[in-house]
């Protein structure tokens, strides 16, 4: 018994043909048997018998455009082992014969109950924006709608987007829309970027760091990029790697965009494109102590020669200007 | 407005009411440059009548002060002069201001906010004069004096020797005339023709750096660079600034001091604009030189707001102002007390370039019902002050932030987030703007934020004052 199986591009099975004969005979005629509406593909294309030694064996009857190995390769023979994967005209084939092995019978996976899950995310999430929203209630005219329920409602409406989307785009890949899983992603994604943002410039804050405040944003980014990479693998785990490097580069290009938004490299800019001042926090959530003054001088006495090389540059092109003074 | 409205010095802070302190004191240049005519209300009519004469009756006296008015304006009259900045692309004036002859070889004195656009771009600007009978011509600068804000000029063709110049009051140069003089003041308002008005001297303006003759008398734009006379015709005072919020409130530029900047142009020959860009950074090197003396020779007091002592400034040349927020809301969030402190030493440089001034500010602020996280919050939102103008006229700022620890300058300073931004005079260098803010760091749900702004500054001087400022801020909490 031959099962001869066409694939798709994919090299998933689309259609599986049995065949009771020692041969088999492929091609588009219906004199074959196995028909492929290929066009690509001759009448009588190719067929395929068990060899000498048991083996099941591909031969090319003659056609034009013959049979090609994985590799693209034209064969006009070849040996198949059961996971050989062969192409005639556009269609890749399989063929296996009853003695091929299979894996054994997986376990049952228990039953994975999503819901408690998905319950700690919606609470962590909305926990996390509430906070940010009692960080900027701090004036006397502050409304609490506009501060605490908008803004919430706000959230809800982009995350159930953003969870449709995922949802519908697995169901369309992958048969079934995970919509649950997706949610935890989301929500969870969304409660650790937020934390790592506030962690970021709190840090920067505590330990004094220019550096952190300044390029802490390629760690959110790279945040951002596993929660995209998660979404990725809740559609299938196929892939992972290529998955995991084209999320990578997105999140580069992201902060590379950010890099240059934060720094304007025009001199007309009236402020300092290297100043990032930071965020406040309370005295008592300092870790290092704070600085001396001497370095803090040694600092400001850097700026001096800086400020008159901008004033030169100025200088300079005020003199390239006043050489074509308009006439009068 | 081109180099018109000389606000007091209002800069702009992120959520934060206008400073009254600003509303309080606005000057305005009196040149005149487009735009500015509507607001104009030439309602010159309205003369004070009720003058003390006590021998005459009150329409003798009017009679005479009238014909002593007629008398001042028709000999002063061939000595007038209106001058226009003229842009040369287009012919057309750019700013108007007025000017009158000391000499008969065609010296004339006017204020350097008159010509300053021409002094700093004399490629885009000309400078020309029209004097009372119709005749007209070009201008050439020949000193200027910023910290007194005049200038000295020549007249391409002089009048001749029969002309009587005008000459400066003794009185006034020795320092004799009494509060109440009559004094006129002649120029050439909106445009409307040359113009003479009656007021009184009030002496110096008490509580001024710069020494300002104190004129109560209507002056309005136009006029700047006009002379103000004794009934003799003798100079007291070169028109200067008015009050916008008082009435009648003008300002002379001393007789002294025109006599100076006259001795100086008759030593230096005429100023292009590299040597007027010369001379107004020395001029403004001197002049900062000797007001960080003056500070420091007047010492400094010191201040309580909450637990904190800060360091004000003796001199009675500050202004400074009060300011809480504790009856502005319901339920207060933040308390919030604030002094503030300003020179009103600014001068005018040029098109939106105002300098020489210096203004600080403590703000007290304590937690009322905002934890520790939310306090510290508000307090970020009030960071950094920065100085506005012109970007042309400046470079960039460049900016450095640290926290820097307790105890270092002076043993009761708590620690500090400091950021200090600088930026220079594109035209003038060795002048920076500097602005530093200092945050204390000593308790969660109390601060205080101290501000001091300083405007064409010495990069050394600015450290320096940096330091003294630092080390001025002070914490007692035991005293609570």
């Amino acid at each position: 018994m031959i099962w001869i199986e066409t694939l798709s591009r994919n090299k998933e099975v689309v259609a599986r043909v049995r065949a009771t004969g020692k041969m088999a005979t492929i091609g588009r005629a219906y004199d074959n048997d196995v028909i492929i509406d290929d066009p690509h593909v001759a009448p009588r294309h190719m067929r395929v018998r068990h060899g000498e030694d048991g083996a099941l064996i591909a031969e090319d009857l003659g056609s034009r455009n013959g049979i090609q190995d994985e590799s693209g390769k034209r064969r006009h023979a070849m040996k198949l082992t059961g996971d050989t994967l062969l192409r005639v005209g556009q269609t890749w084939l399989r063929v296996r014969d009853n003695t091929f092995r299979i894996p054994a019978e997986r376990i049952l996976p228990p039953e994975r109950r999503l819901w408690p899950w998905l319950l700690l995310a919606l609470t962590l999430a909305i926990g996390v924006r509430l906070l940010n929203s009692w960080q900027t209630d701090i004036f006397e005219h502050s409304d609490p709608v506009a501060l605490y329920v908008r803004p919430l409602l706000g959230f809800a409406l982009l995350a159930s987007a953003w969870i449709t989307f995922w949802a519908v785009l697995t169901r369309l890949l992958a048969g079934q829309a995970r919509a649950g899983l997706h949610a935890i992603i989301a929500l969870t994604g969304f409660a650790v970027v937020s934390v790592a943002g506030s962690l970021q410039t709190w840090l920067s804050f505590a330990l004094s760091s220019h550096a952190l405040a300044d390029y802490g944003f390629v760690l959110i980014w790279l945040l951002a990029a596993a929660v995209f990479h998660a979404h990725l693998r809740a559609i299938g785990a196929r892939h992972s790697l290529r998955k995991a490097v084209a999320v990578l580069m997105l999140a580069l290009c992201a902060c590379l965009a950010q890099w240059l938004e934060s720094r304007p490299f025009s001199s007309e800019e009236m402020s300092d494109p290297d100043f990032h001042p930071g965020e406040f926090y309370p005295p008592s959530w300092r870790i290092t102590p704070p600085g001396t003054e001497e370095p803090f001088f040694e600092q400001l006495r850097e700026i001096e020669p800086m400020i008159e090389k901008l004033r030169k540059h100025d200088a300079e092109l005020r003199n390239t200007n006043v050489s074509a003074p308009p006439k009068s | 407005m081109v180099g018109c409205v000389f606000p007091g010095f209002c800069f702009y802070r992120l959520a934060m009411p206008v400073s009254r302190a600003c509303l309080i004191f606005l000057f305005a240049c009196l040149c005149f440059s487009a735009g500015a005519a509507l607001a104009a209300n030439a309602d010159g009519k309205d003369r004070d009548a009720h003058v003390a004469a006590p021998v005459q009756g009150p329409e003798d006296a009017a009679r005479s002060l009238s014909a002593a008015a007629e008398r001042v304006f028709g000999e002063a009259q061939p000595r007038l002069l209106q001058i226009r900045t003229v842009l040369k692309s287009a012919q057309k004036q750019s700013s108007i201001g007025s000017g009158f002859l000391v000499s008969a070889d065609g010296r004339a004195l006017t204020n350097y906010h008159v010509l300053a656009l021409h002094a700093l771009e004399p490629d885009l600007y000309q400078i020309e004069y029209r004097a009372a009978d119709g005749s007209r011509g070009s201008l050439r600068l020949l000193a200027i004096d910023i910290g007194n804000d005049l200038a000295v000029v020549q007249l391409d063709t002089p009048p001749g020797k029969q002309f009587e110049a005008f000459a400066f009051a003794r009185a006034a140069l020795e320092g004799r005339l009494v509060k109440g003089e009559r004094l006129f003041s002649m120029g050439n308002p909106l445009d409307l023709g040359f113009t003479i008005v009656e007021g009184t001297y009030n002496g110096l303006v008490d509580k001024s750096y710069q020494a300002r003759v104190h004129f109560t008398g209507a002056l309005n734009p136009g006029m700047s660079g006009g002379p103000t006379v004794t009934k003799d015709n003798h100079v007291v005072g070169v028109n200067v600034a008015r009050s916008i919020d008082g009435d009648l409130v003008s300002f002379l530029a001393p007789a002294e001091a025109a006599v100076r900047l006259l001795e100086k142009a008759r030593a230096g020959g005429e100023m292009d604009a590299a040597a007027v860009r010369r001379e107004v950074g020395a001029q403004m090197n001197a002049w900062q030189k000797d007001f960080f003396a003056a500070l420091d020779a007047q010492g400094f007091r010191e201040t309580a707001l909450g637990p904190y002592r800060v360091a004000e400034s003796k001199a009675d040349w500050f202004n400074c102002w009060a300011y809480t927020n504790r009856d502005e809301w319901r339920k207060l969030r933040v308390l919030m007390n604030r002094s503030s402190c300003n020179t009103h030493t600014q001068l005018f440089l040029g098109n939106e370039i105002y300098t020489g001034g210096m203004e600080i500010s403590h703000a007290y602020f304590k937690s009322i019902d905002l934890d520790a996280l939310q306090f510290s919050r508000r307090l970020g939102v009030r960071h950094p002050y920065l100085p506005g103008g012109a970007g042309n006229r400046y470079t960039p700022f460049r900016c450095r932030d640290d926290f820097l620890a307790s105890g270092e300058s002076s043993p009761q300073r708590p620690a500090l987030r400091v950021s200090w931004c600088a930026r220079g005079y594109r035209d003038f260098p060795g002048l920076y703007d500097v602005s530093v803010v200092a945050v204390t760091q000593d308790h969660d749900r109390e601060a205080l934020v101290s501000n001091a702004t300083l405007t064409g500054v010495q990069f050394g001087n600015a450290l320096a004052f940096t330091r003294g400022f630092l080390a001025a801020l002070k914490v007692r909490r035991d005293l609570d």
